[in-house]
């Protein structure tokens, strides 16, 4: 019965203790990607870092260039827009912690441009009551989960030579807070 | 606390019962060894939210807001930066089609079949995801710079020495690993429908002693 009971109370703690400790890693790490690129990222503007492998993470892509965007929104939603050219391009959206909340590529581009306006639930809500009810919305509308978080730019250069290029077409990226009016 | 302890002690059936320092050091083992194993299972490959697939692994939401806490765990220990799932899929090789792991002394030659995508990238990296002679050398390949037979296929060969026509060069690392990324591919969103024939395979050739 002892046995039993103390080995019962070992599988509760030590369940709780993984279970506790794997979902809390995340956020207590450090180590994560949002964690070693933040400290590189400008806050609501977009960086072009160059080639992957500048940033220090590991597994970087050689054949990709990065552009950074930390933001805050607690001033106002968030418009990022970034030019494609003839290869891809890419938007990636993380929360502090590294999760992954939004990712898509340049099929979804208009004219030429990646429209994407990033905004806490609340200020959806605000954006779309201004909407004009006849108005085509040009740019995408993503959720952000909280309001602090970052984008990354990818551009793939499928020669190595085109990187120059690639590098010039994400510097006309941008990342900007919106005023909503009053 | 004691006080609580000895009022229960005249158990009926004699058993003893448990006490304040037994339970402390149960609870501290069973702590420490949940956290042993969170540790075990975020350095190495996650036990779960993984697919398997001929020597290739990949995480398919690994990109995604649902991603699995094992992989997540995993994501963030390394300290990559995961594809989002509407933009590609990475796909990891540690060993060859025998199951050997991969050894910078041997030449391989990788071949077969790569699933749709608007671009693919090969890679060879050090275990721990770092590349030490990246200015240097060639690490990668990318779909446009891969020179293809008539019928449209291809084969890279893996090795220190040079190699005709496709050749990944090796670096001095005992070990490495190979990543495949699929950019804009339509298995991002449902990599379930991947099948083991639909990937390259690694095919181990000449070893040096």
């Amino acid at each position: 019965m002892t046995v039993l009971f103390y080995a019962l109370m070992f599988m509760v703690a030590a369940g709780l203790a993984h279970i506790v400790s794997l979902f809390a890693l995340a956020d207590l790490s450090g180590t994560d990607a949002h964690a070693r690129l933040a400290a590189i990222a400008p806050e609501n503007s977009m960086r072009v870092v160059g080639p992957a492998r500048e940033t220090g993470l590991p597994f970087a892509e050689p054949a990709v260039v990065l552009a950074l965007c930390r933001y805050d929104l607690s001033r106002g939603p968030l418009r990022v827009a970034a030019r494609t050219g003839d290869t891809f391009v890419s938007l990636t959206f993380i929360e502090p912690g590294s999760r992954v909340f939004h990712g898509l590529t340049d099929r979804t581009a208009a004219q030429g441009t990646v429209e994407v306006v990033l905004a806490t639930p609340a200020q959806l809500r605000r954006i779309s009551a201004l909407d004009a009810p006849d108005d085509i919305v040009q740019e995408i509308r993503v959720i952000a989960p909280q309001p602090h978080g970052m984008v990354i730019v990818r551009a793939l250069h499928p020669f190595a030579s085109q990187r120059g290029e690639t590098e010039r077409t994400l510097s006309q990226a941008t990342c900007e807070i919106e005023q909503l009016p009053e | 606390m004691h006080g609580t302890t000895r009022a229960i002690r005249p158990a009926v059936d004699g058993s003893p019962v448990p006490h304040l320092i037994a339970t402390l050091i149960t609870l501290l083992s069973g702590i420490i060894a949940g956290l042993s194993i969170t540790w075990l299972t975020v350095v190495g490959t996650p036990p779960t939210g993984m697919v398997r697939l001929g020597v290739w692994a990949f995480a398919p939401r690994v990109g995604a807001s649902d991603v699995d806490p094992y992989v997540r765990g995993a994501t963030v220990v390394r300290g990559d930066l995961p594809l989002g799932i509407g933009e590609g899929l990475a796909l990891t090789a540690q060993s060859d089609s025998m199951g050997d792991p991969l050894d910078a002394r041997c030449a391989y030659g990788l071949s077969g079949a790569i699933p749709s995508a608007r671009y693919w990238t090969l890679a060879r990296y050090a275990p721990d995801g770092t590349v030490a002679d990246a200015t240097t050398r060639r690490h990668a390949f990318t779909s446009s710079e891969i020179v293809r037979a008539h019928d449209g296929t291809f084969e890279i060969t893996i090795a220190r020495t040079v190699q005709p026509g496709n050749w990944l060069p090796l670096g001095d690392e005992s070990r490495f690993v190979l990543m495949l990324r699929l950019y804009d591919t339509p298995l991002s969103a449902s990599a379930t429908t991947l099948r083991e024939t639909d990937l390259p395979t690694i095919s181990r050739r000449a070893c040096q002693p």
